[in-house]
């Protein structure tokens, strides 16, 4: 009889014991769930964090190359603050030639540019064609100057600018406007 | 001892389950912290060089800039012809930057010059701080040159006539720095003996002939002969003469491609200006003119070049011409 209740009394400690161990072992897990959850929403909110601060810089680099093309030797006039358009075909051929070079240096962007006035009935885009022709510059309304579109990107906000646009041949300035379509 | 006596083994093992799993736990929760300020150093230092090559370019826009630049912390920054490194990032850039290979310290002093041979071919960027020392040794013949030239009052540069030069009394007071450049704008006669006096000094010595544009830089490694094309160029030179030949040799490239770029102008120019014969000469003038200087590869050729193409631009401008640049 004793022999009984003694095992029956060890068998309900061993039952506790382990009642104990698997308490732990659920407080253990419950802790290390909680844990991760919290170590996901920091991972997410770095990530965000990171992603906005790169949004910020390329946004900051989109305006400061808008102020720098500006005053790039391969378009502007020698001299005061204008766009020379003779420049415009042969940059758009250097930066096909100079592939890397130029998008080391311009990145994932397109970059055109179109007279806005006087104003232009058509929306045909420049080439040499065009302006060997005697209606230069009536005859066409924009130049892609660069062209360097990824095959994926989530989004493609354009900033522009109004330029001075100076023709070198007759001799006259136009307005224009500069556009940089950016790749992100 | 009993191990089964009330419940104490579970209680032992329960213990000891938990120290281990709390010790993974702490572990995991110290290399997650690591990590995280790797990634943060990470971040800081690309937003250091991102942010350095903004503020240059953003002074760029500007004919002549100067500005000095608080770091957040003290860096390391290493530059050489094609970038800017810190410690965990490099950053490639397509600027002509004149800088020592090596910054230390939180504070830079930037300055930006265009470069006109003769056309404005780019933009120069130099970046230095108080511990890279210039010293333009001048004579007779050469004062009012070095007198003239215009340095931002940030950039630790001095003057001094070769009469008064002693490397003894100098030798003290250029110990402590990072780099030391010696400019003589006067005859140097002896490189060699003049490196060995500045032993345990980082010092580079340059040998500047104003009327010939050459140049002879001898730093601790070699000794190179070279020259320059402009004053924005020789500034570079008194700043970064350990890469100077390399950012020479790249603003060349990009001359040329400008060459090039002017070249087919002219090209597309001549036909459109039938009605104007005299123009259509000239410019057919200057088209070979830009053909054969873009051959040019020396200094003497090249500033031949340079003066033909002024004189031509002149030429088309005195007759109502569209000029060349």
């Amino acid at each position: 009889m004793k022999t009984s209740q003694k095992m029956i009394a060890q068998q309900s400690t061993k039952k506790k014991g382990q009642i104990q161990l698997n308490e732990t072992i659920m407080v253990l897990f419950v802790i290390v769930i909680i844990l991760f959850v919290g170590l996901f929403v920091y991972y997410k909110y770095s990530i965000a964090s990171i992603k906005e601060t790169a949004a910020t810089l390329s946004e900051e680099e989109t305006t400061i190359l808008l102020a720098a093309l500006l005053v790039l030797p391969e378009l502007r006039c020698d001299e005061g603050t204008c766009l020379d358009t003779a420049k415009f075909l042969p940059f758009k051929q250097l930066t096909e030639t100079k592939q890397l070079k130029y998008a080391q240096f311009l990145g994932s962007k397109t970059i055109t540019i179109e007279q806005v006035y006087p104003p232009m009935t058509t929306e045909t885009i420049c080439t040499q064609n065009h302006y060997q022709q005697f209606t230069y510059p009536n005859n066409c309304k924009k130049w892609i100057l660069y062209e360097n579109k990824p095959v994926k990107y989530t989004n493609n906000p354009t900033i522009s600018t109004i330029v001075s646009l100076y023709f070198p041949e007759l001799q006259e300035y136009r307005i224009g406007r500069m556009h940089i379509e950016v790749y992100l | 001892m009993k191990l089964h006596k009330k419940g104490f083994a579970p209680a032992l093992f329960k213990w000891i389950f938990a120290v281990i799993a709390g010790a993974l736990i702490l572990v995991f929760l110290m290399s997650f912290v690591f990590k995280q300020q790797g990634t943060a150093d990470t971040l800081d230092e690309r937003k250091l060089v991102i942010g350095l090559e903004h503020q240059l370019e953003a002074l760029a826009t500007t004919d002549v800039a100067s500005k000095t630049l608080p770091l957040k912390r003290e860096t390391t920054l290493n530059f050489d012809c094609d970038g800017i490194a810190s410690k965990t990032y490099r950053k490639s850039t397509g600027k002509v930057l004149f800088a020592a290979p090596q910054l230390k310290g939180n504070i830079l002093h930037t300055w930006v010059r265009q470069w006109e041979f003769p056309f404005r071919a780019g933009t120069f960027y130099y970046v230095t701080n108080k511990n890279i020392r210039t010293l333009l040794i001048f004579d007779t013949t050469t004062l009012n040159f070095v007198r003239d030239l215009t340095i931002p009052q940030t950039f630790n540069t001095q003057l001094m006539d070769v009469s008064k030069f002693s490397a003894t009394q100098l030798l003290g007071s250029v110990r402590g720095l990072d780099t030391f450049n010696l400019i003589f704008f006067a005859p140097l006669t002896d490189a060699e003996q003049l490196l060995q006096q500045f032993q345990g000094v980082n010092i580079n010595l340059v040998e500047v002939n104003i009327k010939t544009k050459e140049v002879t830089i001898t730093t601790t490694i070699n000794t190179e002969e070279t020259y320059y094309l402009g004053e924005s160029m020789l500034y570079g030179l008194l700043f970064a003469p350990e890469n100077y030949v390399c950012l020479k040799d790249k603003a060349l490239e990009r001359h040329k491609d400008l060459l090039g770029l002017y070249e087919q102008k002219v090209t597309l120019l001549i036909p459109k200006l039938s009605t104007q014969p005299q123009c259509q000469a000239l410019l057919g003038e200057a088209q070979k003119l830009l053909r054969t200087y873009r051959t040019a590869q020396e200094n003497k050729p090249l500033h031949d070049h340079a003066k033909a193409l002024t004189q031509q631009n002149e030429n088309l401008a005195k007759n109502d011409c569209p000029t060349i640049y």
